[in-house]
């Protein structure tokens, strides 16, 4: 049986024929290959305490780790930790050293593909990511992309018809309510779920469990949305430049000073994050307010725990103050309003790409990755990442793999949960390490972040601003809000109307008093409906 | 005529033909600029550096960009083929069935006087006067409890729903206005009802077969709410739904978005415009008159 | 031929019959809903100031669009009706809007209007009529776009259809016309307009029911934006039914919706019957 093994070298097509799809990639950690090899001992990395959820307490402290597997080949990881306190989190015992992965690929059952719903995002790696699966599995697994907005409806319309599928991406708010609809399983029925959790940053692990503690589902990325960048040339025409504000506060002053300065070929100072999309107006507010209110779960703020709404329309309460400050960033014409007649971030994340705009929200900080991409920008190159200063900026941008109840086969379905969303046959986190290196997609494993090749890889696209940008998506995962409210099933139907009444105020037709009392009106109907 | 006037007419004509096929232009234009250019501003309205390499790389094949940025093939060419083979061994069966059923049922409903002949047209036009979003969930249910759900059969079964009602109604019209003389000297020369059938009224109709089948076919091609909800973006997707999937986020350009269009809009351009003058003789009438 | 027929019917009649159903019926996945509420769904539909909103953006958009697609089909036909060099491409050319999925005209649209790169934009910025690019799906004009683009796609088949109708009129009547020295009008009323009627009145009630139906140019083109105001009932239906997963009540809001267009061509129906007993054909 042949092996085509796996590179982990980005952007070697060395190895394709006439440009084609091949994947042929040589493995360059070869020392993990090693392990395979049959000297087999896997390093279990017990995560501590990463990414924190936003309290801005005790200064880091930054703690080093070693380990190193007895008898293992130089099988070397080291750890950087930012922690507030230390906390060894992983099983009470621990485990047996094992070979990953535990079992072997069977040979394939003919006529039985496995499906992998998924939304497009970088189709092109998700088809070569098949293609490693099949070949190391000797499997057949198939894919059925679904389109953005609609996602959460094509895919629950497919639960509700009683398709057989096998994995599906979902976002946090999807994943709790597709378990409690009862169409998926949670993570935690799946084989090795200890060594798995073990290995995960705390907070993506609290940001994925549900009301009872259960994990939704296993990590395809974590990010921090929108990603606020500045247009450097511009800022420099402006006279402004290398300053970059700290709080919202700052930011909107900073747009009103541009637009007086008018240097030569803006258009607008600021292409905010807002589109009627389930990832677009709404986010931005849960992610100002929570910013803002200083209050990461949106739980004083927003939603309380009980997930009664406690926000109100009146002047003092952070969500009427954020969707006032909108409204005069409109009435002031410093934002390109072109974003609220589309359904997806392509509109303003092209505007900003053009370099007509002094600030951008984009989406995710995958968002600045792309800006920096010469092939597509035209201000690669010359954007940053503006750091978390005194507010937060963003909100979690997970997407998590699910698993289907109605599957084709528990075990086969299992097992390519576990590849995608742990580790690959050779013991690597290989997905997770592909969409890092390449996309800039961070993940629930500090092994991949602290990985050489990821560096190297982020070093080829950002250059010297690599570190400073490392660092600073660390500060935006560290502080990110992770909505409360996502756990009830009553957010999935307020998303839905609310980004009506904000897009409202936002085209100028209702005020922000009227807007932000209907959504609470709503809210509060809503909970009645599925609480009271 | 006075002579300003041809001129009028010319330069009107000049505009209308700007006016058909600017927009088509313009998404050749994107599909053949580099990403980058797309969002110059001034954007292009004429190809400054024309290229191949979107195309390339919905088919699979990598690229390099005039700045040696190397560009990766599209993940979903495979999908890409699939759907445009998906889409043709749709809209064979559709537009052969649709011809075979409704050129008879057109002949019959527009010539002879059909008991309630108006109730069908009202039941014809009724059913067109849905819109498919509402009946794409009970269609979907029924098709999974049916299992034709992700199956060509569902498909065809689906277009031609549509497409049997829309083709009868346009040639009921049709029959309605031929000539009757020709079919009455053929029945005094002695030929069943059959063959004046097939050996003078086809022959007089085939202007709306044709047409009927064009018709058909750029429906069954175009279709895109029933054919991204049944096939689900599994295995039997047909082209046009296929197309979303280049709009859904800033990893997949616009150019290459336009590329995928282009290749979309080709075949059904090219249908369209080498059987036009099918379409052109259709003489629409009021199917409530009855000619005798 | 029958039982196709009736397997084609059957098959449209029972999502038909489903689709009523639920819309009588309140269902929610959540809280294991399928209560029937009966007419109370309807009531609702009227308290329901989105509803109402989209109706009132969906009338906009349907008489819009009905005028554009006629005006541009009288016009464009009486254009082609003349013999003139390269008339052939002329009419090629003329259909290719039709060629064109709804989808890809959308497409089309967004291109065409966007306001960072559009075609439209770059046009008028090299003309120098404007300095500065142009939100045209951002304007309070939008709907008034979406009809535009429509109209675009669908006046083919209009155009076509009055052109047929156009050359059965005989040469002698229009020369009678000429040498009695009638204006341009009041030949084409007295002259012309009868044997197009029919297929004017045919492409205005195909465009009525058309745009009225259609959910894929605003779902592409402009999201419903800004705020609401290019939401239609078809677009608001498809919100509730695919991101609100409210089965009944989207299903009860489309029932209306066609409640409506029946109205329409019922009406339509008695006009027609009505000029069929005048009309000399």
């Amino acid at each position: 049986m042949k092996r085509k093994e796996l590179s982990n070298k980005i952007g070697d097509d060395s190895l394709n024929i006439a440009g084609r799809k091949t994947i042929t990639r040589r493995a360059a950690i070869s020392k993990l290959t090693a392990v395979s090899a049959g000297l087999g001992v896997a390093v279990v990395v017990a995560g501590v305490g990463g990414y924190l959820a936003g309290s801005q307490a005790a200064p880091a402290r930054t703690v080093e780790r070693t380990v190193t597997a007895p008898g293992a080949e130089r099988t070397v990881t080291v750890e950087k930790i930012v922690e507030r306190t230390v906390t060894v989190t992983g099983p009470a015992t621990q485990p047996p050293a094992i070979t990953w992965p535990p079992w072997r690929p069977e040979p394939v059952k003919p006529g039985v593909p496995l499906i992998w719903v998924h939304w497009g995002y970088r189709p092109d790696i998700i088809a070569e990511n098949i293609e490693i699966f099949n070949q190391q599995n000797n499997e057949n697994l198939t894919q059925e992309q679904v389109t953005g907005p609609d996602y959460q409806g094509l895919v629950e319309t497919k639960f509700l018809a009683g398709e057989k599928f096998d994995m599906v991406y979902g976002n946090a708010f999807m994943a709790f309510r597709w378990v409690e609809l009862g169409f998926t399983n949670t993570a935690e029925e799946l084989p090795y779920i200890e060594w798995v959790k073990a290995e995960m940053f705390e907070s993506v692990k609290r940001a994925y469990s549900d009301k009872q503690g259960r994990l939704a589902g296993l990590t395809y990325f974590v990010s921090a949305t929108p990603a606020l960048i500045s247009n450097d040339e511009m800022l420099e025409k402006a006279g402004m430049a290398g300053e970059l504000p700290k709080d919202h506060a700052e930011l909107y002053d900073m747009l009103r000073k541009i637009k007086q300065r008018a240097p030569p070929g803006m258009v607008k100072p600021y292409v905010p994050h807002w589109f009627n999309a389930f990832w677009g107006t709404v986010w931005s507010l849960l992610a100002e307010v929570a910013g803002r209110a200083k209050d990461p779960e949106l739980t004083k703020s927003m939603f309380g725990k009980d997930f009664a709404p406690t926000f109100d329309a009146a002047p003092g309460d952070t969500v009427y103050e954020t969707v006032s400050d909108w409204r005069k960033l409109v009435d002031e014409d410093l934002v390109e309003m072109a974003v609220i007649s589309a359904s997806s971030d392509t509109v303003g994340t092209e505007a900003f790409w053009t370099g007509s705009y002094a600030f951008g929200r984009l989406n995710g900080l995958y968002g600045y990755w792309n800006t920096m991409d010469p092939a597509k920008s035209r201000i690669a190159g010359k954007a940053t990442l503006v750091p978390v200063t005194k507010e937060a900026w963003g909100l979690i941008d997970t997407g998590l793999y699910c698993w289907p109840k109605n599957n084709h086969d528990h075990d086969r379905s299992a097992r390519l949960i576990l590849w995608f969303g742990y580790k690959d046959n050779y013991g690597k986190h290989l997905a997770a390490f592909k969409w890092a290196a390449e996309e800039f997609l961070h993940t629930a494993y500090p092994a991949v972040l602290r990985d050489p090749e990821v560096q190297k890889a982020w070093e080829a696209r950002l250059g010297p601003k690599t570190k400073e940008t490392a660092e600073r998506a660390e500060q935006w995962l560290a502080t990110m809000a992770t909505p409360w409210i996502w756990r009830s099933p009553l957010y999935g139907e307020w998303m839905v109307k609310a980004p009506d009444f904000m897009a409202k105020c936002l085209a100028r037709e209702i005020s922000p008093k009227e807007a932000v009392s209907e959504m609470r009106k709503l809210a509060d109907e809503l909970w009645k409906k599925y609480h009271g | 005529m006075a002579r300003p006037s041809k001129y009028l007419v010319y330069i009107a004509l000049i505009l209308v033909a700007f006016y058909s096929i600017g927009p088509i232009y313009y998404i050749f234009l994107v599909s053949i600029s580099w990403p980058k250019d797309v969002i110059r501003i001034p954007s292009p309205i004429f190809p400054n550096d024309p290229t191949i390499a979107n195309y390339l790389r919905i088919f699979g094949y990598s690229a390099v960009d005039p700045m040696g940025n190397p560009l990766r093939p599209a993940g979903q060419w495979r999908e890409l083929i699939r759907g445009m083979i998906n889409s043709a061994i749709i809209g064979v069966p559709v537009t052969i069935i649709t011809t075979a059923v409704v050129v008879p049922a057109g002949y019959v409903l527009g010539r002879y006087r059909v008991k309630a002949k108006n109730a069908l047209i009202a039941i014809l036009f009724g059913s067109r006067t849905i819109p498919p979003v509402s009946l794409l969930v009970p269609f979907y249910a029924f098709y999974v409890m049916t299992g034709l759900r992700g199956t060509y059969i569902g498909l065809i079964l689906v277009h031609l729903t549509i497409t049997i009602p829309l083709m009868t109604w346009i040639l009921m019209g049709y029959f309605a206005t031929l000539p009757r003389d020709l079919e009455k000297a053929a029945r005094i020369d002695g030929c069943s009802r059959l063959s004046t059938f097939t050996k003078v009224a086809i022959p007089l109709a085939m202007p709306a077969i044709a047409s009927t089948a064009i018709l058909t076919f750029l429906y069954s091609w175009n279709e895109f709410l029933f054919g991204m909800l049944l096939s689900g973006g599994g295995e039997v997707q047909p082209f046009t739904p296929f197309l979303t999937t280049f709009f859904q986020n800033i990893t997949v350009e616009t150019s290459m978005a336009a590329a995928a269009m282009m290749t979309n809009i080709t075949p059904a351009l090219l249908v369209a415009a080498t059987l036009q003058r099918y379409i052109t003789s259709i003489k629409i009438i009021d199917p409530g008159t009855v000619v005798v | 031929m029958t039982p196709l027929f009736i397997l084609n019917f059957g098959l449209s009649i029972y999502p038909m019959m489903y689709s009523l159903y639920l819309s009588f019926h309140d269902v929610n996945l959540f809280l294991n809903k399928f209560d029937y509420i009966g007419g109370l769904q309807y009531i609702k539909l009227f308290s329901d100031k989105s509803y109402g909103e989209a109706a009132m953006v969906t009338i906009r958009f349907v008489i819009d669009s009905t005028v554009m697609v006629l005006l541009l089909s009288v016009f464009i036909a009486l254009l082609l009706n003349r013999a003139f060099v390269g008339q052939s491409i002329m009419r090629v050319i003329v259909i290719m809007p039709w060629a064109l999925s709804e989808f890809a005209t959308a497409t089309a649209g967004r291109y065409l209007f966007n306001g960072s790169y559009g075609f439209v934009n770059a046009i008028l910025y090299r003309l120098g009529l404007i300095d500065k690019y142009i939100d045209f799906l951002g304007s309070p004009f939008v709907v008034e776009l979406l009809a535009f683009m429509y109209a675009w796609h669908l006046a083919p088949l209009g155009i076509f259809f009055i052109l047929a109708g156009l050359q059965t009129i005989p040469e002698d009547l229009i020369k009678q016309a000429k040498i009695d020295g009638a204006s341009f009008f009041t030949r084409f009323r007295v002259v012309t307009l009868p044997f197009i009627r029919y297929a004017v009145l045919m492409t205005g009630i195909i465009a009525t029911i058309e745009s009225a139906r259609t959910a894929d140019m605003i779902i592409v083109m402009t999201g419903g934006g800004p705020g609401t105001s290019s939401q239609t009932i078809t677009f608001y239906i498809y919100k509730v039914f695919f991101r609100g997963l409210n089965l009944g009540y989207g299903a009860a809001g489309s029932w209306l919706l066609m409640a409506g267009l029946i109205i329409a061509i019922t009406s339509y129906f008695i006009v027609l019957s009505k000029r069929r007993r005048v009309m000399q054909y």
